[in-house]
């Protein structure tokens, strides 16, 4: 068991944010993610996207219904699910990979994306990446050659996609704030 | 005739073989009272004489040199037998003025020294007296003492002439010491003066290393148990203001620290998390197998070394940093 005087001086074993990750990932966070994580994890990002349009189609068509009943349901044209779908996987990537570095799917994977230095992406390299990631997927193939697992995103703009799992569970990070607040 | 008489009393009295002038001390002296005596004495012998030659001239007619010869000296001894010539001295002669003279004219520590064997008188002495009931009963010992001491500066005589390193090792080699001082020394009293004029206080403050003395106090002692026999621990922790010690304790530190090591983090997950949270690492750690596994399988495939992927930076599901 650590003392408090070895776990003040950071001798402890584990450090408190470790514990909240699972004993098995603990030595592969801060690599860089493969390839099939992250697919996964865009297509999962897709797959929400696609959800919300549905939803979003589901809604204005019941909108419709009730305002005029007579109207007749068509289902959307694809130009438009591919403008509104590209639209909105930009503005979530950007604003996830501004914000925390995950969108939902790579929070459910358990990977993030940080530029050079490792720190979070600004707005506008957000923007860009988003940009970059939509208008042409196939770059994230290069990431199954790249022999530090780059897309060619990444290289372009010089980011970096890492495992990196759940940080602290939000009960503990409760009780600090009460803790600090007292 | 009475001439010759008187010759022969003299030659009969004198002592033989003393030269008159070979002695002048004692012998000459006592020579000379000798003398008057024997003039005292050679005066009654002449008259006891001249009493015999009467009578003998009155028996055997007027003496011839030759019957005088032989008849004087028998009668003279036959009248000295008769006589009782120390009761005559006696009688006659007043001794006393003679024999002050005598002492007068005699060094008799001179003669003394010089003739008497003193070591074999003082041992006779010796043998015969009981010398210390003697002094005991004759001498006044204070006044000789106090006399002596008058005298003498009997510090500096014992410092000179008294060897006092053997005599104290002596005396300390015979005695015990400690027993003696036990039994014959009020040390209650002797300490008590003691104390009253010294300073012990100072004493102690410049003789005393209370370092060593400390140390080896500590040494010999079992500090932990004496505290804990000897102080009313209780009594101390509740003399103490506890709330000035917790304000100095890192609470929130002190709270991270218990929460770490009773792993309440693991904890939470598995009570909140719950199923959910153990299908989504699950999901996870599959998903970085088969990343691992595809990449190896690219890696065999492509003539190269193993993948680089470290990344800068510290990844906060291990630093702490943001909550996802």
């Amino acid at each position: 068991m650590t003392t408090f005087s070895q776990w003040r001086r950071g001798e402890g074993p584990t450090p408190a944010a470790d514990l909240a990750v699972p004993e098995g990932a603990r030595a592969f966070q801060g690599e860089r993610a493969g390839f099939p994580s992250r697919v996964v994890a865009c297509c999962i990002d897709v797959g929400l996207i696609a959800v919300l349009m549905v939803g979003i189609w589901v809604v204005l068509s019941l909108i419709e219904l009730v305002v005029s009943p007579a109207a007749t349901l068509d289902p959307p044209r694809a130009s438009t699910l591919v403008v509104w779908g590209y639209l909105f996987t930009v503005l979530l990537w950007t604003f996830s990979w501004a914000t925390s570095g995950r969108s939902p799917g790579a929070w459910f994977m358990g990977v993030r994306v940080i530029n050079r230095k490792g720190e979070k992406l600004s707005w506008p390299m957000s923007l860009l990446r988003a940009a970059f990631c939509v208008s042409f997927p196939f770059g994230l193939i290069w990431a199954l050659f790249s022999k530090r697992n780059r897309s060619l995103q990444d290289i372009a703009l010089r980011t970096i996609v890492i495992y990196d799992w759940v940080v602290k569970p939000p009960a503990l990070d409760a009780v600090e704030r009460k803790l600090e607040g007292s | 005739m009475t001439g010759r008489f008187d010759i022969v009393s003299k030659e009969v009295i004198l002592i033989p073989g003393a030269p008159a002038d070979s002695d002048p001390g004692l012998l000459g002296s006592l020579r000379s009272m000798v003398e008057v005596t024997a003039e005292i004495v050679g005066a009654t012998v002449a008259t006891v004489g001249g009493a015999a030659q009467g009578v003998v001239v009155a028996v055997a007619g007027p003496p011839t040199s030759a019957v005088l010869d032989r008849v004087v000296p028998v009668v003279t001894q036959a009248i000295v037998q008769r006589v009782d010539i120390t009761a005559v001295v006696l009688d006659n002669v007043e001794l006393r003025p003679i024999v002050m003279r005598a002492i007068d004219e005699i060094d008799i520590t001179e003669i003394v020294l010089r003739r008497v064997d003193l070591r074999r008188v003082v041992e006779g002495a010796l043998d015969e007296l009981d010398l210390t009931q003697v002094v005991l009963e004759r001498v006044d010992l204070r006044r000789v003492i106090e006399g002596a001491l008058d005298e003498l500066d009997l510090t500096q005589l014992v410092l000179e002439r008294v060897d006092l390193r053997r005599i104290i090792e002596s005396a300390l080699n015979e005695l015990d010491l400690t027993q003696l001082v036990l039994e014959r020394v009020d040390l209650g009293r002797v300490i008590a003066g003691a104390l009253d004029q010294v300073d012990l206080t100072q004493v102690v403050l410049e003789r005393v290393d209370f370092r060593r003395v400390i140390n080896a106090a500590l040494d010999e002692m079992d500090l932990t148990r004496v505290v804990i026999e000897r102080v009313d621990l209780d009594a101390v922790v509740d003399a103490v203001e506890m709330e000035a010690i917790i304000d100095k304790l890192p609470i929130v530190d002190i709270a991270e620290y218990v929460i770490e090591q009773v792993d309440l983090p693991q904890i939470i997950r598995q009570s909140t998390g719950g199923v959910a949270a153990d299908a989504v690492d699950a999901v996870r750690i599959g998903s970085y197998r088969v990343d691992t596994s595809v990449a190896r399988m690219i890696d065999r495939v492509l003539p190269r070394r193993a993948r680089d992927l470290e990344a800068p930076g510290d990844p906060e599901s291990l630093s702490g940093g943001e909550d996802s």
